[in-house]
């Protein structure tokens, strides 16, 4: 990979403090960080029936929803949605209701 | 996860030739054929209204961890932000698995006209797919499948409990490929 950031030219040569624009936003916002929804594996949901749920919540293809369930099915879990607190929640509520091991965490 | 390598263990009666969950195209989408004996009809039926008791039931000692498998936690590291999804979810939930149960068991249940099951639509027959997997579940935690090793022992144990298991996961994967090929 090629070198990404910056050119010497832009390189600060000064420590003057900066002023820095703070988003107007409270701080349940502030730190609403995006979210990651994570499928669990468990011994009893069939394969097929993990990747169809997959393919119909998230309008997923053939080929991204199977790829995802053999993570589940091999690395333990896998990150199968991210959004915001809410999005997330409605993500990991619709995975229960088709009795998915779903759980949601902050994207770090 | 487990893999659909059923055996039907149910012996069914009459229509050997006749897929157990039929589809076809009335020209309005999608249609699905329930082609279930009465006895099985019943069975699932029962095994519903089991499923429907343990969902508006209080917590006990044994069904707490079926309970804990249908109702799983959300967050796994924040108890604050756990016991407020339970809040503002559980009882959600729980509706929504019943109106479910209710609406799968009006499926299974005949006319008594004709004493046929009505045809499905793709939503109703993805109502019944959930309601069964649900069932399935509830069966598998009380059978103690809890990795692969018990998952593989369950397959080929032949104890009534683990058959009709076996039954549920080879219906549903029936229930899957149906949906899967009309999609």
């Amino acid at each position: 990979m090629g070198g990404c950031c910056g050119q010497n030219g832009d390189v600060p040569t000064t420590l003057e403090p900066v002023r820095v624009e703070e988003p107007d936003v409270d701080d349940e916002l502030a730190n609403d960080k995006p979210w990651v929804v994570i499928v669990w594996n468990d011994p009893i949901n069939l394969m097929s029936y993990v990747t169809y749920v997959l393919k119909s919540l998230f309008g997923y293809s053939d080929d991204k929803a199977t790829a995802l369930m053999l993570d589940v099915h091999h690395k333990g879990k896998a990150a199968v949605a991210h959004g915001n607190r809410e999005e997330a929640e409605m993500h990991v509520f619709r995975l229960h209701e088709h009795s998915l091991w779903a759980s949601m965490e902050h994207d770090v | 996860m487990s893999r659909p390598d059923f055996v039907p263990p149910v012996e069914r009666v009459d229509n050997s030739d006749v897929d157990p969950l039929g589809t076809f195209d009335d020209g309005a989408g999608p249609k699905f054929r329930l082609n279930f004996e009465p006895e099985e009809r019943d069975l699932l039926i029962r095994l519903l209204g089991e499923m429907k008791d343990l969902l508006t039931s209080e917590a006990t000692e044994a069904t707490a961890p079926l309970l804990h498998r249908l109702f799983p936690p959300a967050f796994h590291d924040d108890p604050e932000k756990e016991a407020e999804y339970q809040r503002l979810m559980r009882e959600e939930l729980v509706t929504s698995r019943v109106v479910s149960v209710d609406l799968v068991t009006a499926m299974l249940t005949a006319d008594p006209d004709t004493g046929r099951l009505a045809d499905l639509s793709e939503p109703d027959t993805m109502a019944f797919m959930q309601s069964l997997n649900a069932v399935r579940l509830v069966l598998g935690t009380m059978l103690d499948i809890t990795d692969d090793e018990t998952a593989e022992q369950a397959d080929i144990d032949d104890a009534h409990e683990f058959q009709l298991y076996g039954y549920l996961g080879w219906l549903l994967e029936w229930t899957v490929q149906s949906l899967s090929e009309t999609a």
